[in-house]
């Protein structure tokens, strides 16, 4: 349909009354019992974050423990079992438990309000996928606090990880965290590909989708190609380990290498779905803060779409060591170095962006600048180890947990903080501390540094990866030293961050609506948003909407304020398609999530739990779908000749 | 053999001597006294060759990376605090700062376009396989090398752990296989890294140029005494290294006094023998290192100690307190016994 | 009072059924996730029979081909109601829709109990060597989505023919026939790769 834009009068009062219907649809019930039940992606979102930024600090007292243990040769900080167990909590955590779900929390929150639309697609679905996450979460910590915590690595390789090798149930628990995580994340994403696909605001065409949707977009379409992979595999892994199947098994037949093909299917594009969001958020804050639209647009938004594609094509490269065909090498060896270039484009866009704009310094570019210094370092070196011969020197020494520490947190960790100085405000309706986040910046990128430069050096000098001591004839302790020491900068710099935090929600300076004069759509609500994210849904004419609006740019109107209605767009041309109602409150999601965790608890112990599971989650399941009553669910609702009838 | 692009020893490093004394033979890091190893410093064609690209990756590296951060920083810089409309408005600046993306874009693509190159012609360097090599089988265990030179007939085959002896100027071509979980081996002044993966065999080779004393470890992780699998590689003139070979094809030296004797006694008596061989005496198991000439090697457990009278006794009485996931059980003897065990085990020579 | 410019959208249809319904394409994504699993299934399958020696190995007594066989011609025979019910919901013709579906769970059902009958027949468990492992994992699989797809005919069907029929009930009905037509889809691989590949 073509609607033609008509002036319609308006007034205060009639907004307040527009107001208060709406609240009254979209505003989430009181108390603990509605704060289980409530499906606003906001209030979603944020748990999403707050929980993974715990786990994040969780991880990062792991990772103490583990520069304490290794700070000179022969330290007996920890045991060998407590090490191996603290680095595959470690990595597990950071993975599962902190970036990629941080990363999802940032997209259920920004998506909505980015593209213009009231909720995600699925709110219950959204709701569903936390309480898994968190709950898995919480299964695998209170499993390490009773000694039953992984200790193969969180890459978990078979046959170590199998039961003649791991007796016990660390992998078992491992495995079923990535069930968890894997089926979180599955389900957070087929909503967010669904909302950017049909509730984009109209107007808002694919050219003209912020970049950070963009990122949503391929990183949602990613998740949904690579986990698959893992959750396949980690239940071959547990089947192997529980009824005795022998795909693993090299004694009857199975393969060593199976594993390793499968895991860094999905391991590989894991690390493109932590940096291509970050990416995302670079885009956003580069263009705010130079005050124009981006250069390059198109390639940037070709770079994301390269990065997602490129990044199914390289999961050899970690299985160089292993043996791979002279035809093979080269060929994942020219994926690997493919895929900088698209990143390289984007960064040549954000100077040229820059270059060309009138920047204004503030902390979130200044986390910018702390990923240009950090990043382009680990890009370079991940250069190098695409290379076969400098890769057998390289893998699985301090040089590959340099890199990827340079990979990570700098494309992945730096930029989500630039990322939350710039959107806080926009959640809590209160600034930072710009002092704050300029200590924070300084103390995490030298820190950052002096923790982890060294470990190119160890690696080069011979020192592998996952070994939980040092001979002191190696000569390896002063530079572990030097690592160990700048921790204590990267903890005070979180300090800071932790502390701006509690203050700014006493002590900040109020954000207003627009306090970056920022060019796209959430900036035009109030912060924090209300429950229905836009009194009046804006429409867009441009991909910097707030830069270019008309002053009769219209809003959209006959969307019903009094229900859960959204308005769906074409995929193409952004135009209006129909108007579509969404679910409410739920318990029945929280109960399902409790259900599918006892079931995944169970099976751990007794194939049983997996029907049984399957039965305990029946009744939820149809709870939850039942048309309670026939004017909640649009489905039900009478067909327009009964209507008329 | 790899001579291809395999420059003079030393060469390699001394191309930048700038990050040179950063890396090996510094006291912080690589060789302190100890074993020699470091990946920049190279004592094979096949490491040379590698050291070699890491050097040219790290000049071209140091470019790229100064001209990114510089143009990032200067980007910033330029219009800072100037107000007004952004020069976007102005269409020519915007079509020279398109060209310059694209031309930045372009060079990317010519640099890593001749370092695919380059990659790839070292790659099929070190992957031509060499004639006449010594052959050498290296089988990885939780958590030791077991390593097996084969001999003209069955008899003159010599299996030994943990100390692998290479003569200097001929190639070695190790065949790589595991008894258990997946290891890697690497000696980094030799030569890239190559597991060890139960049910296949895979293979590696290198040639060592310079004689010495090389140290490597398993590199993938193998359980919860990764840390404690190192190797010595031990390369020597080809003189010294068939003396080495013949003397360790040759049997046990019998024990030549009492106290020896005694110690004999109690490695056969004890529970020592059900697990390892002593050629030439009854001990014959083959599920821990072969020890017919432990006495002439340089480090025991797989290099968490050095092979010392004093550290040996240690080890026996109580291996768990140096190695805690070994299998080797504690062996409780008085005071004398264990002198006359350690006394003969020091004989094996 | 100020006026605004509005673009009025109150005259579009609310709660669009078909293909440009929210919940499709959700379900389209859904597929694709255990799609992905499906094929990477397969996947194993190959590269374990790379990697073998011998596959199937020679103590392991192959599949019958009969039941299979005749399953193969019973799923293509339900192409015809699911054609039909999904049809009937685009026209929103109720009786058709009740008439097809009971079809469709009767043919369904008889499925599930063939191929209950085809396991439990099966010369080999999921134990016995690696073929057996990465066969049970694809029959595994099918067996989940055979079962989860023919229960949510059955209820619908069942819904439907207590009535009244909603636009819900359309909309279930043409993705249940899409769910449908993927475990079809599934099957015809199963039957190639584990009844027919090995003995060629």
């Amino acid at each position: 349909m073509t609607a033609v834009p008509t002036a319609v009068p308006t007034s205060h009062e009639e907004e307040l009354d527009r107001a208060r219907r709406l609240e009254a649809a979209w505003g989430s019930p009181h108390g603990l019992v509605g704060a289980l039940r409530t499906v606003d992606h906001k209030a979603i979102g944020r748990r999403y974050v707050l929980t993974a930024l715990t786990f994040f600090a969780i991880g990062g007292v792991l990772a103490t423990l583990m520069r304490l243990q290794l700070r000179q040769p022969g330290a007996h900080v920890l045991s060998a079992e407590q090490y191996n167990q603290i680095f595959t909590m470690h990595g597990s955590t950071m993975m599962f438990l902190f970036a990629v779900p941080v990363m999802e929390g940032m997209m259920i929150y920004l998506v909505p309000l980015l593209v213009g639309t009231r909720n995600v697609a699925f709110p219950r679905l959204n709701a569903f996928g936390y309480f898994i996450y968190v709950l898995g979460g919480i299964f695998f910590y209170v499993a390490f606090l009773l000694h039953a915590g992984p200790d193969v690595g969180w890459f978990a390789y078979t046959p170590l990880s199998l039961s003649r090798f791991s007796p016990g149930k660390g992998p078992d628990v491992w495995a079923q965290l990535i069930t968890f995580t894997e089926l979180s994340a599955l389900v957070v994403a087929v909503e967010i590909v669904v909302t950017i696909a049909r509730q984009r605001t109209v107007g808002m065409t694919p050219q003209r989708m912020p970049i950070f949707v963009w990122a949503s977009l391929v990183t949602a379409v990613m998740i949904i190609f690579a986990m698959p992979a893992i959750m396949l595999s980690s239940s071959m892994l547990i089947m192997d380990r529980l009824v005795n199947t022998h795909f693993f098994d090299v004694a009857q037949g199975g393969s060593a290498l199976l594993w390793q093909h499968l895991f860094w299917f999905f391991g590989h594009p894991e690390v493109y779905i932590i940096f291509i969001p970050a990416m995302g958020m670079v885009s956003e804050i580069v263009e705010t803060f130079s005050g124009r639209p981006i250069v390059g647009r198109p390639a940037v938004i070709a770079s994301l779409a390269a990065t997602g594609t490129l990044g199914f094509g390289l999961w050899v490269h970690h299985m160089f060591a292993t043996t791979v065909p002279p035809v093979g090498g080269s060929f994942f060896t020219a994926t690997s170095i493919l895929i900088s270039i698209p990143t390289g484009v984007q960064i040549f866009c954000w100077i040229a962006t820059l270059w060309t704009g009138r920047p204004r310094v503030t902390v979130p570019l200044l986390f910018v600048a702390a990923f240009i210094v950090v990043f382009v370092i680990g890009g370079l070196s991940g250069v190098m180890i695409a290379s076969v011969p400098l890769d057998l020197q390289l893998h699985d020494t301090f040089f590959i947990v340099a890199h990827f520490h340079y990979v990570l947190i700098g494309g992945g960790v730096l930029p989500l903080f630039g990322g939350l100085y710039y959107w806080i405000p926009k959640a809590t309706g209160r600034l930072l501390s710009e002092r704050a986040g300029r200590w924070h910046f300084w103390l995490w990128l030298i820190g950052f540094n002096v923790v982890f430069f060294p470990m190119h050096f160890l690696g080069l000098a011979g020192m592998p990866r996952r070994v939980y001591t040092y001979q002191p004839d190696t000569g390896w302790g002063p530079l572990n030293l030097l690592a160990s020491s700048g921790v204590l900068l990267v903890i005070a710099g979180a300090v800071v961050f932790v502390v701006a935090l509690l203050r700014s929600r006493t002590h900040g300076a109020a954000a207003g609506d627009d306090p970056w004069r920022a060019p796209s759509l959430e900036w035009g609500t109030s912060s924090p948003p209300p429950s229905y994210n836009y009194l009046d849904l804006p429409t867009v004419r441009s991909a910097v909407p707030r830069w270019t609006a008309h002053a009769d740019q219209p809003v959209i109107a006959g969307v019903r304020d009094d229900v859960r209605e959204v308005l769906v767009t074409r995929f193409a041309d952004a135009q209006p398609d129909h108007r579509a109602r969404l679910a409410g409150p739920s318990i029945w999601p929280f109960v399902l999530a409790i259900t599918t965790t006892v079931g995944f608890i169970w099976s751990i112990f007794d194939p049983w739990g997996v029907p049984i599971g399957l039965i305990l989650c029946a009744p939820p399941l149809i709870a939850w779908f039942w048309p309670w009553t026939r004017e909640r669910d649009p489905r039900r609702a009478p067909l327009a000749s009964e209507a008329a009838a | 053999m790899v001579t291809t692009a395999w420059r003079p020893r030393g060469r390699a490093a001394s191309a930048a001597p700038l990050f040179a004394p950063l890396v090996g033979r510094h006291p912080w890091a690589g060789a302190a006294g100890g074993p020699a190893s470091s990946v920049v410093h190279p004592a094979s064609p096949q490491a040379g060759q590698i050291a070699l690209l890491w050097w040219i990756a790290v000049g071209i590296s140091a470019v790229v990376y100064v001209l990114v951060v510089a143009a990032f920083f200067i980007a910033i810089a330029r219009h800072r605090a100037q107000e007004g409309p952004p020069a976007g408005a102005d269409p020519r600046a915007e079509r020279r700062a398109t060209r310059i993306v694209i031309g930045a874009a372009v060079a990317t693509v010519v640099i890593l376009a001749a370092w695919f190159g380059l990659s790839v012609a070292s790659a099929r360097a070190l992957e031509r396989p060499p004639a006449h090599p010594v052959r050498v089988e290296v089988i990885g265990h939780q958590w030791w090398w077991e390593l097996h030179y084969a001999g003209a007939s069955p008899s003159d085959a010599v299996t030994s752990a943990n100390e692998l002896h290479v003569p200097v100027g001929i190639p070695v071509q190790l065949q790589l296989a595991s008894a258990d979980v997946i290891h890697s081996f690497w000696v980094p002044s030799l030569d890239g890294k190559r597991d060890l993966i139960p049910g296949t065999r895979t293979t590696t080779w290198f040639r060592v140029d310079r004689p010495g004393v090389y140290r490597g470890q398993c590199a993938e992780l193998c359980g919860l005494e990764h840390a404690h699998m190192a190797l010595l590689v031990i390369a020597e003139p080809k003189a010294q290294f068939d003396q080495w070979l013949a003397t360790q094809r040759a049997p046990a030296v019998p024990p030549a006094d009492p106290v020896t004797w005694r110690g004999q006694a109690i490695f056969l008596g004890a529970a020592c023998s059900l697990c390892h061989t002593i050629r030439g005496t009854g001990a014959g198991a083959l599920s821990a290192p072969d020890l017919t000439h432990l006495a002439s090697r340089r480090t025991i457990a797989a290099g968490a100690l050095p092979n010392a009278p004093g550290t040996l006794g240690a080890w026996i009485a109580d291996p768990h307190a140096f190695k805690r996931g070994t299998i080797m059980p504690a062996t409780r003897l008085d005071g004398g016994a264990m002198q006359a065990l350690v006394a003969y085990l020091r004989s094996l020579r | 009072m100020s006026a605004r410019a509005v673009l009025d959208v109150s005259a579009l249809p609310t709660a669009e059924h078909g293909r440009r319904a929210l919940v499709w394409l959700g379900q389209v994504w859904m597929l694709v996730i255990e799609g992905t699993m499906f094929a990477l299934a397969f996947a194993s399958y190959f590269y374990l029979r790379a990697t073998a020696d011998v596959w199937p190995p020679a103590n392991v007594e192959l599949p019958g081909l009969a039941i299979p066989t005749v399953m193969l011609a019973l799923f293509l025979a339900t192409i015809v109601p699911t054609r039909i019910s999904s049809r009937a919901a685009d026209e929103e013709d109720a009786p058709r829709l009740v008439r097809s579906m009971v079809v469709l769970s009767v043919l369904e059902l008889v499925a599930v109990a063939l191929w209950w009958v085809y396991l439990s027949r099966l010369g080999f468990r999921w134990y016995d060597y690696a073929y057996g492992s990465a066969v049970w994992l694809l029959l595994g699989i099918h067996t989940f989505h055979l079962v989860v797809s023919t229960a949510e005919t059955v209820v619908l069907t069942t819904l439907a023919a207590r009535g009244p029929v909603t636009r819900g009930h359309y909309l279930a009905t043409k993705i249940d026939g899409m769910y449908w037509y993927w475990v079809i889809g599934w099957f015809i691989a199963i039957y190639l790769v584990v009844d027919l590949l090995p003995r060629v």
